[in-house]
């Protein structure tokens, strides 16, 4: 048997004892849902792991009207936010969570480990999201 | 449709077109994070992600014939991210003696039943660098050594040999192992 051969056999095996789930196409499907075409990105301009490990992240993005800083501690998830006012919504691929700004600050609890994004409305009225960052 | 096509089409919110990307491409992302041995949760995590930073760069994927690389080297940071934060990055590529030449011959149909699993326990045996290779290898539908190469950072020029030494090393357990060497 040669190589190409063996590696089909291989790759029957692999189709066999470790196919993908069902779920992981399902999200991947479910994933274009998260598209936001309405509103302005702020990119992400800082990353930083503040203690090794499962220590707090520290992320900062910006966009042209908005800056947003995140600190991640678990699962808190702490903002401060310049540009914008009213609500921040913190957003996760399977929820959504709103919640007030207040002095430009905003705290969220039990937010789901995995990836998170933060969605606000700049003070002209433009909506603003984050890219999306691992919390 | 092509792939530019599928993109495009996707980008503009296209479902069927989006979900055949995902048909075409999410072996091979299930491959990479397999290849560096995530469980099934951290798995379908770093898969999801790569998905989803996808949608997020739909309309700015500059060069969509090479929309299976940037898929690649996206998981790939998704993964050794996953890894870092849980403090276990990937050994170091150790280096692959060469098999004993020649490799011995691998019966034709092993491939049944129970040799089946047993295939699969021994390629699980592989020294780390052989086993993330031919993971990657093992995806369906087949991948292109290009792909391979960003997913597992290393040079295009090493894989071909590399993938050698490996399946030899591969047919020797397979050869050490009665289930497998077994003719009824």
């Amino acid at each position: 048997m040669n190589d190409d051969d063996f590696l089909d056999v291989l790759r029957a095996a692999a189709d066999k004892f470790d196919p993908v789930p069902a779920g992981v196409l399902r999200d991947a499907s479910a994933a274009l849902a998260l598209r936001s075409l309405d509103a302005e990105l702020a990119a992400l301009v800082e990353s930083e792991v503040l203690v090794r490990g499962d220590g707090p992240l520290s992320l900062a993005f910006e966009s042209d009207r908005v800056t947003v800083s995140l600190e991640i501690i678990d699962d808190v998830v702490r903002g401060f936010v310049t540009g914008a006012e009213g609500e921040a919504v913190v957003e996760t691929p399977r929820s959504r969570r709103a919640v007030p700004i207040t002095d430009g600050w905003f705290m969220v609890t039990e937010v789901p480990p995995g990836l998170v994004r933060i969605r606000v409305t700049a003070l002209d009225g433009t909506p603003v999201v984050t890219q999306w960052a691992r919390g | 449709m092509d792939i530019s096509a599928s993109l495009a089409a996707a980008a503009r919110g296209d479902q069927t077109a989006w979900d055949a990307l995902v048909r075409q491409f999410s072996g091979l992302l299930w491959s990479i994070a397999r290849a560096y041995r995530l469980n099934d949760a951290d798995a379908a995590d770093a898969v999801q992600c790569t998905w989803i930073k996808l949608v997020e760069h739909l309309d700015r994927i500059d060069e969509p014939e090479r929309l299976a690389g940037w898929l690649s080297t996206t998981a790939r940071h998704e993964c050794l991210q996953l890894l870092r934060r849980a403090g276990r990055l990937p050994e170091p590529a150790e280096e692959i003696a060469d098999s004993p030449d020649p490799a011995p011959e691998v019966d034709h149909d092993l491939l049944t039943g129970e040799r089946d699993a047993a295939l699969w326990q021994v390629f699980e045996q592989l020294p780390d660098r052989c086993r993330r290779l031919l993971r990657v290898l093992m995806a369906s539908p087949p991948p292109a050594y290009t792909e391979v190469a960003l997913a597992l950072d290393m040079p295009v020029g090493s894989i071909g040999p590399i993938r050698q030494r490996c399946l030899g090393r591969l047919k020797v357990l397979v050869t050490g192992n009665e289930l497998l060497e077994g003719r009824s």
